[in-house]
């Protein structure tokens, strides 16, 4: 699995194979990746709406729960180019990147942080793999952790994305993802599958062997 | 019993509670001091008024009264217009497009620009802009207003052109010029000449007959509404015609309904065909693209079935006078910056279409290579005008190749919503463009 060059990943871009726009300069591609851009919503976790992740609150049968319970969680922040937006020390955002990509069935991406940006404090969380044959925004999770906040502004570089082939093409069913074709951050589902082993049911403590609720 | 004037002194006080109390919020689609400040402006110059209005003057307090009451009004209004509840890179090219119409003849123009906020309301036909007819301090507020369920129905969005044209008319030095060389050339020889032709229309076509004040208030309604549809579909260009048809069909499928505000659909239909036709956007000569024709022909194709359907009392406007106003208005409109659509090159519209079918936004980063003998590759983002991105929107939704499971309508809208914020941040990138200063401490 190698890494694609910056030849390689203009080649590919120009060939209609992947996309990935918009770039506005040249600098914003580098030798083994290109530079991403800060999009123009942000998820910010709310500090009164919820008292702790808990992941049987992803799984409630009820529509207005489970919405209820993903809606309370963030604040929601749209802003537009040159505003500003605030990260306090401690903080998570969820932002999306202003490019838009799509990604051949051969191709997966990794997004790691600038670090200039890191320098600063900002770090971008580790959930850093794109799927071959993704297609959409890219979720990325800011945390602050220096101990003063840092203002970020829509358009501002601060990640960056590398590519490498993956052979053979990965098969369709392992390519999608949960979160294909997002136009927006939003929260993942942290149950998805692993409902055996949660104990949903606490109040009365009773356990259902065999049973999903 | 509070005094009336009392009352008022009372609730002056609390509209600049009220008013600083709105910034606890950000509001507007622009910052909210320019909102804050005009708004101050009004309420300082009721104040002052109110402080020495002589407590008999009843009449005088009442005006005063409902005065406090629109500024109160507008007021919460603008406090409540978040940018999440609408789509604001549609927002603010709707804004551009309107300062275009409406931008005070002055000098200094740009500080006494109108302001404009943008709210969104519960309903699917709430599509309006209330425009103020003239300025109660220094700048007039307009109120751009969206159903709170299409945030991203940018499509659908295109519909607001007519309400364009309800601003245009109520800027009073554009309102003369727009009756005499296009409404008056547009309507001549229809029933629309005099309040008695329509009357006589009314009783020959429905049998039924307005009273005075009510004719003369259709009169002058209906007369407008004819307008702002070829307003609408000037400057939004063939998009507006879906737009219009999907929510106007809804309303009343068989386009024969009328109200003391609106005149019977189907006449607004073949009025809007005949333009079309005139403007050659419908057939688009000499264009056989893949991905343009077959979308192109299932687009219009119900439209004229359903156009040459309409019976002849219905086609109320003469085609030759249609053709006269579009041209009038086509020259007005020059006038007003970008606010004419101009269509679009085949090529570059075929490219729109194609990127959205993919899944795609419509704007794509070319990488090319430079003339010459450098090998060095540069960017091409070619501008593309927000009209064209919805142009493309509609041709995609009418396209057979669409898999209607992957590429839903509302995908294809959300592609065209995420097109134009693309759009926006590839101009405020070229606006603001400065060179960096040489640094030594490169990192990546």
């Amino acid at each position: 699995m190698s890494v694609i060059s910056s030849t390689r990943i203009v080649d590919l871009i120009q060939q209609g194979k992947m996309y990935l726009s918009p770039i506005l300069c040249m600098e914003q591609i580098g030798a083994i990746s290109v530079d991403l851009r800060l999009g123009n919503m942000a998820l910010l976790v709310r500090g009164s709406g919820t008292s702790h992740v808990d992941p049987r609150a992803y799984a409630k049968h009820d529509a207005h729960g489970t919405s209820q319970t993903q809606r309370q969680k963030f604040d929601q922040h749209e802003f537009m180019f040159r505003e500003q937006f605030l990260l306090h020390p401690g903080s998570l955002a969820l932002v999306p990147t202003l490019e838009w990509i799509k990604l051949p069935t051969n191709v997966k991406g990794v997004v790691t942080a600038r670090s200039c940006w890191a320098r600063e404090g900002l770090n971008i969380a580790t959930a850093n793999f794109i799927n071959p044959g993704y297609n959409g925004i890219i979720t990325l999770e800011l945390s602050n952790l220096g101990q003063i906040p840092i203002a970020l502004f829509a358009g501002m570089r601060i990640a960056q994305i590398a590519f490498h082939d993956v052979s053979p093409d990965a098969a369709d069913e392992f390519a999608a993802s949960q979160f294909q074709m997002s136009f927006e951050p939003r929260a993942g589902n942290i149950v998805k599958h692993d409902r055996s082993f949660i104990p949903f049911d606490l109040g009365n403590r009773k356990r259902t062997r065999g049973k999903h609720p | 019993m509070l005094k009336p004037r009392m009352f008022l002194k009372e609730e002056c006080l609390n509209i600049k509670r009220l008013l600083d109390d709105t910034l606890r919020h950000a509001y507007g689609s622009a910052k909210s001091e320019e909102f804050y400040k005009e708004c101050r402006a009004r309420l300082n110059s009721l104040s002052a008024q109110v402080q020495v209005v002589d407590e008999a003057n009843l009449a005088e307090i009442h005006t005063l009264a409902s005065q406090i009451n629109l500024l109160s009004d507008t007021i919460t209004k603008i406090e409540r217009s978040h940018i999440g509840e609408l789509s604001w890179p549609f927002a603010l090219v709707i804004k551009e497009m309107a300062l275009e119409v409406c931008r005070e003849n002055v000098k200094a123009a740009h500080e006494l620009d109108p302001l404009f906020f943008f709210s969104a309301n519960g309903g699917m036909f709430v599509y309006a802009v209330f425009p103020e007819t003239k300025a109660l301090s220094r700048r007039r507020i307009f109120n751009v207003v969206f159903p709170r369920s299409f945030k991203y129905q940018v499509l659908l969005h295109t519909i607001l052109g007519h309400e364009i044209g309800h601003v245009a008319y109520a800027y009073h030095e554009l309102k003369h010029e727009l009756e005499a060389k296009v409404t008056t050339v547009l309507l001549h020889g229809s029933p629309f000449t005099s309040p008695s032709d329509l009357q006589a229309w009314l009783v020959n076509t429905y049998t039924q007959t307005l009273s005075g004040p009510a004719l003369a208030d259709a009169f002058a309604r209906w007369r407008q509404e004819y307008f702002c549809d070829l307003f609408g579909l000037l400057i939004m260009g063939p998009s507006f015609l879906p737009a219009y048809r999907s929510l106007f069909h809804l309303l009343d499928h068989r386009g024969s309904r009328w109200s003391a505000t609106h005149p019977p659909t189907m006449s607004r239909y073949s009025m809007l065909q005949d333009a079309l036709t005139f403007l050659g956007w419908e057939r688009w000569e000499g264009v056989n693209h893949q991905n343009l024709r077959q979308p192109l022909n299932s687009m219009y194709e119900p439209m004229r079935r359903h156009v040459s359907a309409i019976p002849p009392e219905m086609r109320i406007l003469d085609p030759n006078q249609v053709k006269l106003a579009t041209t009038a208005l086509q020259d007005i409109l020059r006038r007003m910056g970008k606010t004419l659509y101009v269509h679009p090159n085949a090529d570059e519209l075929n490219g729109i279409v194609t990127a959205l079918l993919n899944g795609t936004p419509a704007i794509c980063t070319k990488i090319e290579a430079r003339k010459g003998k450098s090998k060095k590759r540069h960017l091409v983002n070619d501008p593309i005008d927000f009209r064209h991105i919805l142009f493309a929107g509609w041709l995609a939704v009418y396209h057979d190749a669409r898999d209607k499971d992957d590429l839903s309508l509302f995908k294809i809208n959300r592609l065209c919503d995420r097109s134009i914020l693309h759009q926006d941040a590839i101009s405020t990138w070229s606006e603001h463009f400065e060179k960096e200063p040489v640094s030594s401490n490169v990192s990546n």
